[in-house]
């Protein structure tokens, strides 16, 4: 698992930090149908449009591909960081139940393989 | 398609907040009694992969663009309610610190785009797995065409808010037709992305693909066979 998620995090952190800037800037297809057909009639500015990421863009930073590219490395992270947290809490937070605690007596026998069978 | 603030009237965009929250609950719930602690990377992963791609806006026809969705690429890697949470921490994330995606209309943007590809869009994929041969064709053949299919059952799915909530004047059907339409054209991008990158993860952990179980155990029987 580690090559491969140091692998894809990379995959991710690259096409986020310099494909980014050669993305489309062509209305996405709901924007498009909301145009055309006046469904943002009622639409209201965000309320976070003044954020420090707002619009995928580093407020801080003049360079407009170097400022989507840090956007997208943040937002990268903190994806990775909540989610992992959020799974790994939610995994932890143990209901009694049965099949689990079987199951935990067979990933800690696992754990203990584990070390003698990578070294 | 993330929906702004504004497009849906209140009550639908409540309604919608309310339902989001209960199937995220659920979800959580499920991680709890189902998955290992060993899974929360593969996970973050998968959502910071789909974030990435989000980003990464292709041109379709008509001065339009679209970019991967994600939600079924997501459920097929680690399973529905997983792939469901990966989905729904990139969309609140975007709508809070990118302001993409209204915050009132979280609820309805992480249905479309979080539980409608996850599940509705898994639920086909799990069909086609049954009627496709249990090889890495089989997988990549159903993927494909689930990830076309998530994506025009999420235009769905904002039209029919729409047509329960929205705040425009323009017919049910007007704004159907111009969903759908441009909504294949970006579901052919998303099954490109989506098989690709399925494909990928097949040819280097196939084990650590929810989606392709049955394939494993195929592979170790032809190979104790042979």
């Amino acid at each position: 698992m580690s090559w491969f998620l140091v692998a894809g995090l990379a995959v991710a952190l690259v096409s986020a930090f310099v494909v980014s800037r050669y993305a489309s800037s062509q209305p996405d297809g709901l924007e498009k149908v909301a145009a055309d057909n006046a469904l943002d009639t009622g639409e209201q500015p965000h309320a976070l449009d003044g954020a420090p990421f707002a619009d995928y863009t580093a407020r801080s930073v003049d360079d407009p591909g170097l400022a989507t590219g840090l956007a997208g490395v943040v937002g990268v992270i903190t994806t990775f960081a909540i989610t992992l947290g959020l799974v790994w809490a939610a995994s932890r937070a143990s209901p009694r139940s049965s099949s689990r605690s079987s199951r935990r007596s067979t990933r800690c026998r696992s754990n203990r393989n584990r070390p003698a069978a990578t070294t | 398609m993330h929906i702004p603030d504004g497009f849906l009237d209140a009550q639908s965009s409540i309604a919608a907040g309310v339902v989001a929250i209960g199937a995220t609950a659920a979800s959580l719930r499920q991680a709890g009694r189902d998955t290992l602690e060993s899974r929360a990377p593969m996970t973050g992963l998968v959502a910071a992969f789909v974030f990435s791609a989000q980003m990464l806006n292709f041109p379709v026809a008509g001065g339009t663009s679209g970019h991967l969705m994600g939600g079924l690429l997501a459920a097929v890697l680690v399973g529905p309610w997983l792939g469901a949470l990966a989905l729904t921490t990139v969309l609140v994330v975007q709508s809070l610190l990118f302001a993409d995606g209204g915050v009132s209309a979280l609820g309805l943007n992480v249905i479309n785009m979080a539980f409608v590809p996850a599940f509705a869009g898994y639920g086909l994929f799990w069909l086609a797995r049954r009627v496709l041969p249990a090889s890495r064709i089989g997988v990549m053949t159903a993927t494909a065409f689930a990830a076309f299919t998530s994506v025009v059952l999420a235009a769905a799915a904002f039209t029919l808010e729409f047509a329960i909530g929205g705040n425009g004047a323009a017919p049910v059907s007007t704004v159907a037709a111009a969903m759908l339409g441009v909504h294949v054209l970006i579901g052919v991008g998303e099954a490109l992305i989506t098989t690709l990158t399925v494909g990928a993860v097949l040819a280097s952990r196939p084990d650590l693909i929810h989606g392709a179980r049955g394939i494993e155990k195929q592979a170790q029987l032809s190979a104790v066979q042979a």
